[in-house]
């Protein structure tokens, strides 16, 4: 049997990170928690929280609809991932 | 005209002792600050509790490694007497260590079971037990107060680290080595003189391995 393991909050960061990069940097909120395979109560805590450590950023088009674009301090966190999983890993955090 | 580095009341404490206190206190001062300092940024991008409490449990064992040496040397070092009385040098100096050792502790504790409590929960028992055992130092006025409060978190430690579980037992089992000799090497502070020479080199020793294997473990991950 194959056993599926939670993923916690450092990897559910990095997954809507990746998905947002992978999106050319720029996703509307619906495909973001469509693709973030999370619940939409748990998505909003997420977008909150990315949006308050300055992970992402939001801008609107010219439609005035709402986007969410990577920051400099975002790629820093993909670009580190491993390196903070390892970490989080060795000292059992 | 020949120059003497030393202080001429050197009395208590020879130079071998005080080179060896000397030069264990620089290694495991610099190592915390390193820790403390080269994790500041993978805190900042996270804002990890994990990292937090480990950041902070390093930041105040050193402390509490430096504070402890300027006591040893104020006691065993210098003639004390002449400017404060012994008694109270020892219940102000060990106040000041002990609230760093066991504020370094109780992050250490906090590093490991933060995750099974609320954060706002985990912040209050700190600040409060804190808070107590300042107190308890206060009112007492004894070594001995701080030392059984040491014996007891180490205990809760012991107990954590040995019935959760983890997934390493590496980083715990350093973790009850890193309590031990810290206790170990603030028993002077409680008996009021040093431990021999040969059983103190061996004990600095083990203490400055403990902390180079934290450090070691962690710059992996710290590039």
């Amino acid at each position: 049997m194959v056993e599926i393991k939670k993923r916690d909050r450092l990897q559910v960061i990095y997954d809507i990170l990746k998905v947002i990069q992978k999106n050319k940097n720029l996703i509307k909120p619906t495909p973001l928690l469509r693709f973030s395979n999370l619940s939409s109560q748990r998505f909003s805590e997420y977008e909150k929280d990315l949006l308050e450590k300055d992970l992402i950023v939001e801008v609107l088009d010219k439609k005035r609809r709402r986007h969410y674009k990577i920051t400099e301090k975002g790629f820093k966190y993909l670009e580190k991932y491993h390196l903070i999983r390892g970490f989080v890993d060795e000292f059992d955090l | 005209m020949k120059v003497c580095f030393l202080p001429v009341s050197m009395k208590l404490m020879n130079p071998w002792h005080f080179s060896l206190e000397l030069i264990m206190v620089i290694i495991v001062f610099f190592l915390c600050f390193l820790i403390f300092l080269r994790t500041k940024e993978i805190y900042n991008l996270t804002k990890h509790k994990g990292i937090f409490f480990f950041r902070y449990a390093f930041f105040y064992l050193g402390f509490a490694y430096l504070f402890r040496f300027i006591m040893i040397s104020s006691f065993f070092l210098i003639d004390i007497k002449r400017f404060i009385h012994p008694r109270e040098l020892m219940i102000y100096g060990g106040f000041i260590t002990g609230i760093f050792s066991i504020l370094g502790m109780i992050y250490l504790i906090a590093s490991l079971i933060y995750k099974n409590y609320e954060y706002k929960y985990i912040n209050l028992g700190i600040f409060s037990l804190t808070f107590i055992i300042a107190f308890s130092i206060i009112i007492i006025k004894g070594p001995l107060v701080i030392f059984i409060i040491h014996i007891c978190l180490f205990l809760f430690a012991l107990g954590i680290m040995l019935f959760e579980k983890k997934k390493s037992f590496s980083p715990r089992a350093i973790y009850i080595l890193l309590l031990i000799f810290w206790i170990i090497n603030y028993l002077p502070m409680i008996i009021g003189r040093l431990l021999p020479l040969e059983f103190r080199m061996l004990i600095a020793v083990i203490s400055i391995g403990l902390f180079v294997a934290v450090y070691i473990k962690a710059i992996r991950w710290l590039k």
